[in-house]
């Protein structure tokens, strides 16, 4: 490219990008936005306390959730467990064993053995069924003796605290125990609490 | 030396947060900032808004200016800034050379020559408006404000050979587009 060429961009690109003055607005707007950043500013720090505040508050909420979310997912207690008993009563009366099972299967889909061919003086009146945790439980009703006791089956292992399916609560002297099936029918057959 | 001592006392006043020291200060540098501004988006609603991003940086920073640079060069990097982030929020900008056309009818041109400034001169302002944002820059920075390669290099963190390297790829780029232009127009000239 020639230099007369060049002196002519040369001039003309100086030409077009002159300086120029700035509008009187200007000055207005810079004081606007200075003052706006200002005040952000103070309500930031007004403000902060506040969401701290929040902050604290949403987790402690949090862990307290946490706690209970862990509480529900742990086996049952023996009061839990008194609990489930005292408030089972008897959807289905029955004393025989085979009816039992059969309603059980049929409401709760549950397979709960209760003809273990034991002879004693435990036998079934009656079973309901118990929401607790989410899961299912079959409260079979007995009477021993004179004393009354109820066999808790679950389907969910993890459920009672002895990692089985099956529970026994007590009525007279609330002692709670958990057996497979055949060791909590020998308990109610032999009416043998003392070896729970 | 005088000036230099005004400017001095001025920028004391303003990291006091004396209001009158900034309104001094704005008043001195305005026309340059904004002019940059301007120059660089194309667009009078967007040099405003850049022109009052790199004041109000400036003032909110200027405690911490502790004179390692000259102010200037240091207002200059601030008002680069503004233009880049600017850049970058607002992806597309107007036509940088605006009011081309009325610039270059000069009274007393033939036709010819004057069909042939404005055809030179849209060639100019695609050029420019096509340039990379650094390009850009270094091109605004030379024409509007006449600095030195090396006041150009410290205004955007890079060398004086490369704000020079950066100009001779403008005008390099420029010159294809206008050989053929300029020839047309001397002869155009020459025949008058």
């Amino acid at each position: 490219m020639s230099d007369p060429s060049k002196n002519w961009m040369e001039n003309e690109l100086a030409r077009q990008l002159t300086p120029v003055k700035a509008p009187a607005s200007l000055w207005g707007r810079i004081e606007s936005a200075r003052r706006a950043k200002h005040h952000s500013r103070q309500a930031g720090w007004i403000l902060w306390p506040a969401v701290a505040t929040l902050l604290l508050l949403a987790s402690g909420d949090l862990v307290w959730e946490i706690g209970k979310a862990r509480a529900s997912l742990g086996p049952l207690t023996e009061q839990d467990l008194e609990a489930v008993t005292a408030g089972a009563g008897c959807d289905f009366k029955s004393t025989d064993p085979v009816q039992i099972e059969r309603w059980v299967k049929a409401r709760a889909n549950m397979d709960v053995n209760l003809s273990c061919g034991r002879a004693g003086n435990a036998r079934p009146v009656g079973a309901s069924l118990i929401r607790k945790r989410g899961a299912v439980i079959a409260a079979i009703a007995y009477e021993v003796g004179n004393d009354s006791a109820t066999l808790l089956v679950s389907d969910k292992h993890s459920l009672f605290r002895w990692n089985r399916d099956y529970a026994i609560a007590w009525s007279g002297s609330r002692e709670t125990g958990a057996r497979d099936n055949q060791s909590a029918c020998s308990q109610c057959h032999m009416d043998a609490r003392s070896q729970l | 030396m005088v000036l230099e001592e005004i400017e001095k006392q001025l920028l004391e006043g303003c990291r006091r947060g004396e209001s009158g020291a900034f309104r001094e200060l704005f008043e001195r540098y305005k026309d340059k900032v904004y002019s940059i501004a301007l120059r660089y988006s194309g667009d009078a609603g967007a040099a405003e808004d850049i022109a009052q991003d790199t004041f109000v940086k400036l003032f909110a920073a200027i405690g911490g200016f502790r004179g390692d640079s000259s102010f200037e060069s240091w207002l200059y990097r601030l008002v680069v800034n503004s233009c880049f982030d600017h850049k970058r929020r607002a992806r597309r900008f107007l036509p940088l050379l605006a009011g081309v056309f009325d610039l270059l009818r000069a009274p007393g041109a033939s036709a010819l020559d004057e069909a042939l400034r404005e055809e030179m001169s849209g060639q100019i302002r695609t050029v420019v408006d096509a340039l990379p944002p650094e390009q850009r820059m270094v091109v605004v920075l030379r024409y509007t404000q006449s600095l030195s390669y090396e006041e150009i290099g410290e205004a955007m963190g890079c060398s004086a050979g490369t704000v020079a390297s950066r100009l001779n790829r403008v005008h390099k780029t420029l010159g294809r587009r206008l050989t053929h232009l300029a020839g047309a127009r001397r002869v155009s000239v020459r025949s008058e």
